[in-house]
């Protein structure tokens, strides 16, 4: 538990006050230099602001590259991101005259928003390469989801400044109204340990603390993984990727949802802090990892921030290997899934491969050949084939005379492959035949389902 | 659709497809779950739940098998169970109990007023800890429920200290029972904070049961039987970020009360602000001398858009005076007046910059103001009452002084930020009353 509280402390209490009765003689909350050389003295002044940006690695050069100051304030973190070569967003909660006339005496270019975080979006701001978060996260009433916000604006690294209590834990404090400090704009007070557990819940893939000092601490979220070194383990092969809820390749713009991934590795023993799991560029942390057996492995994560809607690839490797094959996942409304092409399959010339031979046709459910038509049914057909590098959307399976999308597609290994999809709808209680086939080859020979109403 | 007959076969059947709620079904016989009837039912008894919900709506948000949707259904509630995944054995339930409980697959935090209407009671059982938002879904529940929420958690302790420092553990993967949709797992004084800090205007705590704490979440305060002392005044009552009467249900707003009251010795816990219906405790309380005092809340959730009553009492009085604020006001709304109550002939004799006395000119930027001189307003005319349009734009009066030796009544009404120069006209009203337009000159 908490060795000593900020939020209840009388010294901390005194001291946030004191600082809001000099902000409010002052007005200036940072120190601002002009090109004429003179200093605007702020509230902070300018050896602290240098101080605290130093203690990140943000690169001396920024020219061509987009950055987002978010809680700007004064601006000197914005002006001073501008000064190296960024082109910069500053976004703020409210309208600082103060940040409008340093804007105009040093003759900025800096776009200053008036944004709350919950209104950042890449279609309001667009994406960038870096983000600066400093003082904000403690004054969200939803912290994880301002995180999560910063997180889809981030194409590569985010510079999170936050206060931290002393808490060893993995813990928050509430302030329902004035306990930190005396204001009332306090709502959640991280623990170090938890602020960086919020920073990867997020979806960053990398979090580096770079400091903790008198009750702030300063963290690098990373979006990509370093760079793969030279593989010294042999690469993982990727079976599948699917939505935890549905088993599909379907993922919804806007909802919380986690994908399953499977996977084989040789490496012995695998760790979470061994994976590598990424969508498109983009590192995900993992939630779980399980093994299944042997070399086969599941681990579950998070859908990043920031996935448009379309395909997606995902990816994996571990700290000493090269990538995986890649996965395709697809966010996208329902409905909207692309389904093969049907037309292609019309033509004999186009025919060039031998049909593929049902293994065995399953209720995914249940691992029967029994179905009742219950919603989360799913027809499971694992199958034989010569063709190699099958793609989901070459494969066609026909319930009856019912070409049903395929939502799912894997690589069993030695030819052998699943594919699965949803039952039609209406079927009548009986046998009903399941055949598949690829947009080269013919149906194969059908094989057999059960249909029982539940009644 | 009728209730098919189930056979004894069909429900070991299904006993084995592992069902979370024991189900009774309505020919007697029993589906057994992980959770007895006993547990279930002692579970929504730590609730005040009506045992006659005929009239009511009803929403179960995480029903899962459907257990409490059809119990409250059973009580004669309309009930609409939610779930964030598709449950086919509350489907299945929901034939054999013939129940015409609606049954909606959404995420708690995208629920709203408009996509669900609103419920009198909201069951928010055993969601919260699985939650990464959890005031956020809080806020949700506030907004849906008109009377009150039975809320449900893990907590992290026994409830039994109250002098407990809001705490919110968090789990990052599966630190909490090895499962990886546990989210945060507050204490029990931090789940009641926040219960508070929803918008919910009392939060009654019933009990704590082996880590699982019940919370009863009320949207109003309750009325007194009669009053000892007498009604606050309300003087002024504004938007606490932006100082003028228009609130955005979507902004985290916070109402500004002013009032007086003869009370001298007044804590947060003693006034109860009211905006509409809805009750919304204090935050902020503080006396600015005399009898006057400030009061903020939190602009309570599920105000439906249009004009609202702001009202007070304290702990043993009667309502004070209602004072109006806007809520999403469209543009249509922001030009409804209050009815007439009798204005006479008003007039506008003079107009300045509110910070410069500049006559019939006014400077535009940060914090905008305009004065007017009006005379021929009535003596009740309160600052709420008073409309001041700037070429038919509504501009929120903030002040209005009582009248001169000449009769002459001070309004100040803030300007647009993005207010463009030019030459406009500036009129004022009260009830049906109008004045002519004035020139004025913004530079």
């Amino acid at each position: 538990m908490a060795v000593e509280r900020a939020a209840g402390d009388p010294k901390f209490h005194d001291l946030v006050q004191q600082q809001v009765a000099l902000l409010s003689t002052k007005g200036w909350y940072h120190s601002i230099e002009l090109p004429d050389g003179n200093v605007i003295q702020g509230m902070i002044g300018i050896e602290a602001l240098k101080g605290r940006l130093a203690a990140f690695p943000i690169p001396a050069d920024l020219t061509g590259k987009r950055v987002l100051d978010v809680g700007a304030w004064t601006g000197w973190c914005s002006f001073e991101m501008e000064r190296r070569g960024a082109q910069v967003v500053a976004v703020d909660c409210i309208e600082f005259e103060e940040f409008r006339e340093a804007h105009r005496m040093i003759g900025s270019k800096v776009d200053y928003r008036i944004l709350d975080v919950d209104e950042l979006t890449p279609a309001s701001v667009g994406l960038f390469d870096c983000v600066l978060f400093f003082g904000v996260l403690y004054h969200l009433r939803n912290p994880l989801l301002g995180l999560e916000k910063i997180c889809a604006l981030t194409k590569d690294t985010a510079f999170v400044e936050s206060f931290v209590t002393d808490d060893s834990s993995c813990t928050m404090e509430f302030y329902e109204t004035n306990e930190l400090g005396g204001q009332i704009d306090n709502w959640f007070g991280p623990s170090v340990q938890c602020a960086t557990a919020l920073c990867r819940s997020a979806g960053f893939a990398r979090v580096n603390l770079e400091y903790v000092s008198e009750r702030r601490a300063g963290i690098t979220c990373h979006r990509r993984w370093e760079p793969p070194p030279d593989p010294a383990e042999p690469a993982p092969l990727l079976y599948s990727a699917v939505n935890n809820r549905t088993n599909d390749v379907q993922f919804h713009p806007g909802k919380d949802e986690y994908i399953c991934v499977y996977f084989q590795s040789d490496v012995p023993g695998l760790t979470h802090d061994q994976l590598r799991l990424e969508i498109d560029e983009y590192g995900a942390p993992i939630l779980i990892l399980v093994n299944l057996r042997g070399q086969e492995w599941q681990a579950n994560l998070r859908v990043p921030p920031g996935l448009g809607a379309g395909s997606h690839q995902v990816r994996l490797r571990t700290a000493g290997s090269a990538h995986s094959n890649a996965f395709t996942i697809f966010v996208c409304t329902d409905g909207a899934l692309p389904v093969p092409d049907r037309s292609r399959m019309a033509h004999p010339e186009a025919i060039t491969e031998p049909a593929p031979q049902i293994c065995e046709v399953r209720n995914g459910m249940t691992e029967s050949d029994i179905f009742h038509g219950h919603r989360n049914e799913y027809v499971c057909c694992r199958f034989q084939t010569t063709e190699t590098g099958l793609e989901r959307e070459s494969v066609i399976l026909r319930i009856d005379e019912a070409v049903q999308p395929v939502l799912f597609l894997t690589n069993l290994g030695n030819g052998r492959w699943q594919a699965n999809s949803r039952l039609p709808a209406g079927l009548t209680p009986g046998t009903h035949s399941v055949r598949i086939g690829t947009i080269r080859s013919p149906l194969s020979l059908p094989g057999k389902i059960m249909f029982m109403d539940p009644d | 659709m009728p209730a098919f007959n189930a056979n004894q076969e069909k429900l070991e059947q299904l006993a084995r497809l592992g069902w979370y709620h024991s189900m009774k079904l309505p020919d007697g016989r029993l589906i057994p779950g992980f959770q007895s009837l006993e547990t279930l039912r002692n579970r929504i008894a730590q609730f005040p739940v009506p045992a006659d919900l005929r009239g009511k709506r009803a929403l179960d948000i995480g029903a899962w098998d459907g257990w409490f949707t059809f119990e409250l259904e059973r009580r004669g509630a309309q009930v609409m169970a939610v779930d964030s995944t598709s449950f086919e054995r509350f489907r299945v339930a929901h034939d054999l109990m013939a129940s015409q409980a609606e049954y909606r697959i959404d995420d708690v935090c995208r629920l709203s007023p408009a996509k669900i209407g609103y419920f009198d009671i909201v069951m928010f059982l055993g969601v919260l800890y699985h939650l990464k938002h959890p005031l956020l879904a809080l806020e949700r529940v506030c907004e849906l429920s008109t009377d009150l929420a039975c809320v449900e958690s893990f907590v992290t302790d026994d409830g039994s200290d109250p002098t407990a420092k809001p705490l919110m553990e968090f789990y990052e993967t599966t630190e909490l029972c090895g499962q990886f949709d546990n989210w945060v797992g507050p204490n029990t004084a931090c789940l009641l904070a926040m219960c508070r800090s929803a918008g919910f205007a009392r939060v009654r705590l019933e009990s704590v049961l082996d880590h699982r704490a019940h919370v009863t979440c009320y949207r109003s305060w309750p009325e007194i039987e009669t009053a000892k002392e007498p009604a606050p005044y309300l003087t002024s009552v504004e938007n606490a970020a932006t100082r003028d009467r228009e609130f955005s249900s979507t902004d985290d707003d916070y109402v500004a009360i002013w009032f007086k009251s003869p009370r001298a010795d007044l804590t947060p816990a003693d006034v109860f602000p009211r905006i509409g219906a809805y009750g919304s405790h204090p935050v902020f309380l503080q006396s600015t001398g005399g009898d006057g005092w400030h009061v903020n809340c939190k602009l309570p959730p599920g105000l439906a858009p249009g004009w609202h009553a702001a009202a007070l009492r304290t702990v043993d009085s009667e309502w004070g005076n209602p004072v109006r604020i806007g809520v999403d006001l469209s543009a249509e709304q922001r030009r409804q007046r209050p009815a007439s109550n009798g204005a006479s002939e008003i007039q506008v004799a003079i107009v300045t910059d509110g910070k410069t006395w500049e006559r019939n000119l006014i400077h535009t930027g940060l914090n905008s103001c305009v004065s007017l001189w009006i005379s021929g307003l009535p003596e009740e005319a309160d600052r709420d009452g008073v409309a001041v349009w700037l070429n038919g734009d509504d501009l929120p009066a903030v002040f209005l002084s009582e009248p001169d030796p000449q009769g002459l009544r001070q309004v100040n009404a803030m300007l647009p930020t993005g207010a463009q120069p030019g030459d406009y006209t500036v009129s004022a009203g009260f009830g049906d009353g109008v004045s002519a337009p004035v020139p004025v000159r913004l530079v």
